[in-house]
Order: structure tokens, then C-alpha cells, then sequence
């Protein structure tokens, strides 16, 4: 148990260092606060790096209001209509400034941003650096970042938010490298986490897409909005689920069933290019009709052959590097077999349009701030189209960024009061001293192994109550072994994976709990929330509220 | 049968024996031993797919990033497991990563932009870059020589300076010049990018933009004294090169250790010029256009 806190203090706590949480740190020290990044990695292996096909970015007003509309129809109605015209509004203005700071876009002739069709959109409007977009942006972010004064504190693993009265003033958790206890009082903190993409056993997200963030904002008695919906991405690498971008699609390439059939022409009128859950759903009937490949039939293929070579390395080099070695086959002359993987979590904490996060009632939060994916700003509806999470990311990471510098409220958490809540994370709960049940106590790994695939067949991207009911029950049960887990180094161990594994998957068995809970209040399908038993189609829309007080989970529903 | 061994926190090396397949990757291997062996065991992973890089270690010496590497891929059938920077103090397969991070800062990292973005692509190499610390934990010069910054920063040196919008160019090459002559051309960077980058090309090419400035310092000063020798004596020649360098007085000192040479013949005083100096002077002024 830890004895001591080690305080830090700044104006503007970003926690998380992504794409949104670099952007509303530049934004926070250019305004002259002190701002603190802490993150859990080094902030250029976020995951945001792992972005691929590029950032959706209107050059004309005309093409901006095709790209609201286009937005808000891919989203099935679950938009808000106010954040998607200020998103895409915005890119232009977040485009420009990326580029003069040094983001390399491939340029077309007249030496303006290439754009890239992607899926549900009728110009060309994503704009590109390879198959490596995220990356580009991320190094450019971080330089200016850097160039604006913020401190980066990586390593460390926030585990609560810490309230003083009724704002929140900071928040505590563990530095990795040296097993010490800390806690950084803020005058605002931002959110921003990213999703939980950890909690599927096919997901195209990193290890650390753990969805910290949103656990948090949870424990502090915040509620989660629409955490039901989870986007699949029609293509991950078999069977990893890896990412293979959708800008390969982009690029020409076609999906293919065992029949050799390009079959997404009978799905949908935009063929390959239709949005996400068109064609995640597509390939998922497909299977399930028996046309998958493999000796279980359980995916699809995608064929890159239309592009030429030069093509193909130009504009797709990591697909290339990523076929090549994982299975040794290059896309120019093999298929890449592909199953829909998870991919993106619509839902999050939720936020107005300048970053502040609402409660239950739909009031500001004094003192939080949230952005990007572990955030609900109702930018993406029930359905993200592909190329929006970067300019969400960088759009609202800003507007976060600037509410956040412009309302801090110089703060004094009660250091008892958050070394109680750190240790009370640590403490084994008093039941579990009685041996009741001899069965074997799992690894945190082995715990999270169980979750994926407790979570994947019950609330993947087909639905059923009964599918619900099941994982609810088994979740508990696991639960109450992973409880017991007795730790075999003490906590102020100095790299610590065990208990960092321990913390990330007690955070992820909320998360899939607060997920199951969502899921069986949302009745009807929606989107890429698809549901086999539903009562009637294209039933009334809503929003879904999943709270977590005292223990218990509650969903409930709000109107749009 | 494949046998591990992986670098502990005490010190020791925990020996497992595998029966796996040999396209397994490290990586892999590396969560099934914390899932079901040791849940202790700690190294660093994050995208699974090479483009995060932070799961690079070394196995029998060579560093390699664990999730694109297969088991099968080595000669031997033990694999020595180690974490990367073999001088910070390591826990498990995590070692320190502060001074490659640090390295980044020994210039401006950021492009100080003249405001008019470039009409024309440009694709530099750094954006590849992943920041693995390979290159910078393989180099020998940065082992020790603590004030090289080290390949991965000379690539995104390169990177700035070679950016048409980039406006402090000047002072970035002030920078450079006390930088890339630390380098001695053992080529490890480039051969160990998992990548497939050139840092040793990008410090190629600040040398070259090096010898654009009127300032002189000893590194751009040593590459003209060597061309100029070569130009006119088709050779290097030691006292041509020295003169240069020094000065006339500057180089009296060594002449005290140059006598012995001279005693056992090994340097004549009397210049010798190559036969053919003059395919090698049109060959370096090929080279020069």
C-alpha cells in the first residue's frame, strides 16, 4: 500500500497524449497555462499513430456542407447536427495549419491536399500522407506541442479523478518506472484516453486502448452516452483483426467472397465504398451464408490486384509492410484475407461542443473536459464514417484545449482523500479473504483473455438479449475470480506490469459491464449497433445513458 | 524446440523451452508468458504491428522490434533475449529510453515555417520514422560519445533542413556542423531500421549541405583537406593534409612524429603522384557537377 503522495501541480491536466490530447495541450500552453501531458506511454506510440487512411477535410464551404450531410446520413439520425457543422467547418482552418507546421500531404497538381474517396462520401475529400496519416500528424502535434511549452509526464498511470468539493480537481495514479504514488492537481483536466478497443479478442487497436479514461469518469459517478455503439471495421488482417485501412478500398481494391465475387455492389449502391457497418455487415452475412474462405469459412477476402505495384507502395506502403510480415504475402499478387474487427467507440464520455462534459442532467462538469474517442461529442452518430476521428481528434481536442485554459480554478484536492481512493483500488474487497471457492485464481491477462472472448460473443457486432444476458452472467463470475487475484510483487515496485495488467483490465471489466448494460437498453438496431431481435425496424431514435453508482450499473434513455 | 532466454530484473536469465511454431512472433510469445507463466515479467508493447515501436529488444545481440519478428528467423535455436539500451538500469525487457527521447532536443524539433506551405510533394523519410531507439541504442558513437544526438536525429535533422518552408536553416546547420562528424560510417543504423530508413544517408546529406557554408569548422575543413590532397596527388598524403589542416607552424609538432615514419620509410617527403591522377581528377569533378 502506498504511504505518501508525490504532489504535482499545473493549471491544465491533459490526460492522455493522442492526437486530442496533443492538440488541447498545445492549445492550453499557447494560452499561456501550465500544462501537464501524463500519459501511460511515450505520447508518440499512442494509437493515434496507428491512424491510417487520412483526415476528412472540405477545401470549399459547399464541399463542407456535402460533408455535414454526408456525416449526419452515415450516422443514422444519432447526430448532432450543431457539432457536425462546427466539425466540418473547421478542417479547412486544421488542415492549413497542419500543413504550414510541416505535415507532408501528398499534393495533386495545383498544390493543394490530395483527396482520397473513402467510404460513404461522394467527392474525394480525405486528405492523405500515405497509408500513414496518423503518424504524421501525431510528429507534427508533438512538435508543436513541445515548441509550446507543454511538460509530458509518460509513464505514469492515472487510476481516479479527484474531486475537491464538486469540481474536479486533478487526479492520482502511479508512476510506472519508479512505483511511486502521484497526484497532479489541476485547475482543469481533459479527458482524452481514447477508446477501449481492448476489450474485443478481434480488435484493430493497441494493447493500451483500454478506455482508462472513460473507467474513470465512471468511478467518479459520470455517466457514459450511446457506449453501446462500437464501430467494426470491415477489414482487419485475419485473424489478428489488424488494421488494413479502409483507403485501400479507397485506392481501388475490391472485397471478394469464396465465389470470387465482388459482392458488395449487391448490398449497397456505393459498392465497396459503402459506409462501415454497410459493409462489416455485409461480409458477416456473407459468412454466415457459407461463402467464407478458410477451413472455417469465417472470412473474405480483399483484392488489391486492380493497383499497380508502383501504386501500391507509393500510397499503401504499410499495407504492404503489414501483409508482408504477418503473412508473408504481398497485396499486389495475393488476396488479404479480412474479417470485420473492432474498431471505434462512438460513444464516450459526453461532451457539448467546447469539450466540457456533461452529467447525468446535462450539466457541465465544473473543472472536466473530454476529447476525441473516449468522448461523445454526437459527431458520429451511430456510425463514424472513416477519416472523422482525426479531424474529431484535432478539431475538438482544441475547443477542449481552449475552454479548458480559459476556466481553470486554481485547486487544492485533499491528498488523504486521494491516496484513500488509490489504495481502495488496490485493496482486496473483504470477501475475499474466505476461501469459498477453491477454483484456480487467473493472471490479469488471463482475466482479460476471458473478457474479450466473453464480450465477443456476447456483444460483438451482432446483438441479442439472450447474447446479453449470457455475458452479464458470465462477466459477474469473472468478475468475482479476478477479485481475488492476490498480487505477487508489492505495489511500489518499480515497473510494475503486473498491477499495471491488473489496473487496465479491472478498468476494461467495467467498461464491458457499463457495455452490456448499454446494449440491452438499446432495442432496436442503430447504425453499427445491429440487433437480430428487434421488435420493429427504424424504431424511434435515442440516446442511451449508462451510469454506474454504488456498484450497479443503470441505463437509461434520453431523447436526441 | 525452441530455447529462450530472457534478461530478469536480478540480473539472471529465465530459461524457457518451447515447442512453437517458428512463425510465431516474439512478441507473442512474450504476452503468452506474462498470461499464463509470469505475470511480472514486464516489456513494453503497444500496436502489434510495427508502427508504434515500443516493443524493440535485443535477441542474441541484435535489435529487432519483437512483434514483426519470428522465432523461426534466427540460425540459432536459443534465443538470448535482452532489453535494448544494455546501459541504463533494465527491468526485465524494459531498459531506460530517456537519452534517445533527449536526443531530439539537441535542435529545434519543430519546423519554424516561412508561412507559405509547398506547392510541390515532399515526402521526407523522418515521417516513417517510429522512434524505436534501434538506431540510436545500436550506434557506437552515441555509446560513447555523449554529445552525439545520434542517427534517428540526424534523420529528422535532415528532415528540417531539407524542407523548402523550413526558415532557419542557418542556424540548424550552426547545430549540425558540431554533429554529424561524430559519426564514424558503421553503417548499424541502416542496417538495423526496422523500417527500412537511411539515417546514415540523412547524415550524408548534412555533411554535404555542411560544406555549402563559408564557416569553417574541422570537420568540413578535414573533407576539403582530403579532397584537395586526392585532387592533386591522386592519393592522400599525410603532410599535404596536416598543412592543411594546421597551418605551417601548426603542423611543426608533428613533424617530431612524423621522423620515425620517415626513418622507416613509411612517409617520403618528396610527394608522390598517382600514375592515372588524371582519370581521378575527371573523376572527381564528374563527381563535383
Amino acid at each position: 500500500m502506498f504511504t505518501n503522495l508525490n504532489p504535482i501541480s499545473c493549471d491544465v491536466l491533459v490526460i492522455g497524449a493522442g492526437l486530442a490530447g496533443l492538440s488541447a495541450a498545445a492549445e492550453a500552453a499557447r494560452a499561456g497555462k501550465k500544462t501537464i501531458v501524463v500519459s501511460k506511454n511515450h505520447p508518440l506510440k499512442s494509437h493515434s499513430a496507428a491512424a491510417a487512411g487520412g483526415i476528412n477535410a472540405a477545401m470549399t464551404p459547399e464541399d463542407a456542407v456535402l460533408h455535414c450531410e454526408e456525416t449526419i446520413t452515415a450516422g443514422c439520425g444519432l447526430c448532432d447536427r450543431q457539432a457536425v457543422e462546427i466539425l466540418c467547418n473547421s478542417a479547412a482552418d486544421i488542415l492549413g495549419k497542419f500543413r504550414k507546421y510541416g505535415t507532408p500531404f501528398r499534393l495533386n497538381e495545383n498544390g493543394e491536399p490530395e483527396g482520397r474517396p473513402f467510404g460513404a462520401m461522394s467527392t474525394p475529400r480525405t486528405r492523405f500522407v500515405g497509408d500513414y496519416t496518423g503518424a504524421a500528424l501525431m510528429q507534427t502535434a508533438f512538435e508543436q506541442a513541445e515548441k509550446a511549452g507543454v511538460r509530458f509526464e509518460y509513464d505514469v498511470f492515472l487510476t481516479d479523478l479527484i474531486k475537491d468539493g464538486s469540481r474536479i480537481a486533478g487526479a492520482c495514479g502511479i508512476r510506472f518506472r519508479s512505483g511511486t504514488a502521484e497526484l497532479f492537481s489541476a485547475g482543469a483536466v481533459i479527458l482524452a484516453t481514447g477508446g477501449a478497443g481492448a476489450l474485443f479478442a478481434v480488435n484493430s487497436n493497441g494493447i493500451g486502448s483500454t478506455g482508462d479514461g472513460c473507467a474513470m469518469a465512471l468511478r467518479a459517478g459520470l455517466p457514459l452516452k450511446n457506449w453501446e455503439l462500437v464501430q467494426f471495421h470491415p477489414t482487419g488482417l485475419y485473424p489478428s483483426g489488424l488494421l488494413i485501412s479502409e483507403a485501400a478500398r479507397g485506392e481501388g481494391a475490391v472485397l471478394r467472397n469464396k465465389e470470387m465475387e465482388a459482392f458488395m455492389p449487391r448490398y449497397h449502391e456505393k459498392g465497396d465504398l459503402a459506409p462501415r457497418d454497410a459493409v462489416t455487415r455485409a461480409i458477416l452475412t456473407e459468412i454466415k451464408c457459407g461463402r467464407g474462405f478458410g477451413r472455417r469459412g469465417d472470412f473474405v477476402l480483399l483484392d488489391c490486384r486492380a493497383l499497380s505495384p508502383e501504386r501500391l507502395t507509393e500510397r499503401l506502403p504499410e499495407i504492404c509492410d503489414l501483409t508482408e510480415t504477418m503473412l508473408h504475402i504481398h497485396p499486389s499478387t495475393h488476396l488479404i484475407p479480412v474479417l470485420p474487427t473492432a474498431h471505434y467507440f462512438m460513444g464516450g464520455v459526453p461532451t457539448d461542443t467546447e469539450g466540457h462534459v456533461l452529467d447525468a442532467i446535462g450539466f457541465a462538469v465544473p473543472g472536466l473536459f473530454a476529447a476525441g474517442e473516449c468522448s461523445w461529442t454526437g459527431v458520429h452518430g451511430a456510425n463514424r464514417v472513416g477519416g472523422n476521428s482525426l479531424l474529431e481528434a484535432t478539431v475538438f481536442g482544441r475547443r477542449a484545449g481552449k475552454a479548458a485554459a480559459a476556466e481553470t480554478v486554481p485547486a487544492s484536492p485533499d491528498p488523504n482523500e486521494a491516496l484513500r481512493t488509490l489504495n481502495g483500488r488496490l485493496e482486496p474487497p473483504a470477501s475475499a479473504s474466505e476461501a469459498e471457492e477453491t477454483g484456480k485464481i487467473p493472471s490479469p491477462l488471463e482475466c482479460r483473455r476471458e473478457l474479450k472472448e466473453i464480450l465477443s460473443t456476447s456483444c460483438g457486432a451482432v446483438h441479442t438479449t439472450i447474447r446479453h444476458k449470457q455475458g452479464a452472467t458470465r462477466l459477474s463470475l469473472l468478475e468475482r475470480r479476478f477479485r481475488k487475484y492476490r498480487f505477487r510483487l508489492p505495489p511500489e515496485r518499480a515497473c510494475n506490469t503486473e498491477l499495471k495488467d491488473w489496473l487496465e483490465t479491472d478498468n476494461l471489466l467495467l467498461l464491458g459491464a457499463a457495455l452490456l448494460t448499454a446494449a440491452e437498453e438499446r432495442s432496436e438496431s442503430a447504425g453499427a449497433f445491429y440487433r437480430e431481435d428487434q421488435i420493429y425496424a427504424g424504431g424511434s431514435l435515442y440516446h442511451t445513458l449508462t451510469e454506474y453508482r454504488k456498484g450497479r450499473f443503470s441505463a437509461e434513455r434520453r431523447p436526441l | 524446440m525452441i530455447i529462450l532466454r530472457i534478461y530478469r530484473r536480478d540480473g539472471h536469465y529465465d530459461v524457457h523451452q518451447l515447442d512453437i511454431k517458428p512463425e510465431t512472433k516474439l512478441l507473442t510469445l512474450f504476452e503468452q508468458i506474462r498470461t499464463g507463466i509470469d505475470p511480472t515479467f514486464a516489456f513494453s508493447s503497444g500496436c502489434r504491428h510495427g508502427i508504434c515501436g515500443s516493443c524493440a529488444v535485443k535477441v542474441n545481440g541484435k535489435p529487432v522490434l519483437a512483434c514483426k519478428t519470428e522465432i523461426g528467423s534466427f540460425r540459432s535455436g536459443v534465443l538470448r533475449i535482452e532489453p535494448l539500451n544494455s546501459e541504463s538500469p533494465k527491468i526485465d525487457l524494459l531498459s531506460d529510453f530517456d537519452g534517445f527521447y533527449r536526443s531530439f532536443s539537441s535542435f529545434p524539433d519543430f519546423l519554424e515555417p516561412n508561412g507559405r506551405p509547398t506547392k510541390e510533394n515532399f515526402l521526407p523519410e523522418a515521417t516513417r520514422c517510429i522512434q524505436c531507439g534501434i538506431c540510436y541504442y545500436s550506434c557506437p558513437s552515441v555509446s560513447y560519445d555523449k554529445e552525439f544526438s545520434g542517427p534517428a536525429a540526424a534523420l529528422k535533422q535532415d528532415r528540417f533542413l531539407s524542407d523548402p518552408a523550413d526558415t532557419i536553416t542557418e542556424s540548424r546547420l550552426e547545430e549540425a556542423v558540431g554533429e554529424v562528424y561524430r559519426c564514424v560510417k558503421c553503417y548499424r543504423c541502416t542496417e538495423y531500421c526496422p523500417r527500412s530508413l537511411d539515417p546514415e544517408k540523412a547524415i550524408e546529406n548534412i555533411r554535404t549541405r555542411c560544406l555549402t557554408r563559408k564557416e569553417e569548422t574541422i570537420g568540413t575543413f578535414h573533407t576539403k583537406a582530403l579532397f584537395d590532397s586526392i585532387y592533386h596527388y591522386g592519393k592522400i598524403n599525410e603532410t599535404f593534409t596536416a598543412r592543411y589542416l594546421f597551418g605551417f607552424w601548426g603542423s611543426l609538432p608533428l613533424i617530431l612524429s612524423g621522423l620515425p615514419f620517415l626513418f622507416k620509410r613509411r612517409v617520403r617527403l618528396r610527394p608522390v603522384k598517382a600514375a592515372n591522377l588524371k582519370e581521378i581528377r575527371r573523376l572527381l569533378e564528374m563527381e563535383n557537377d
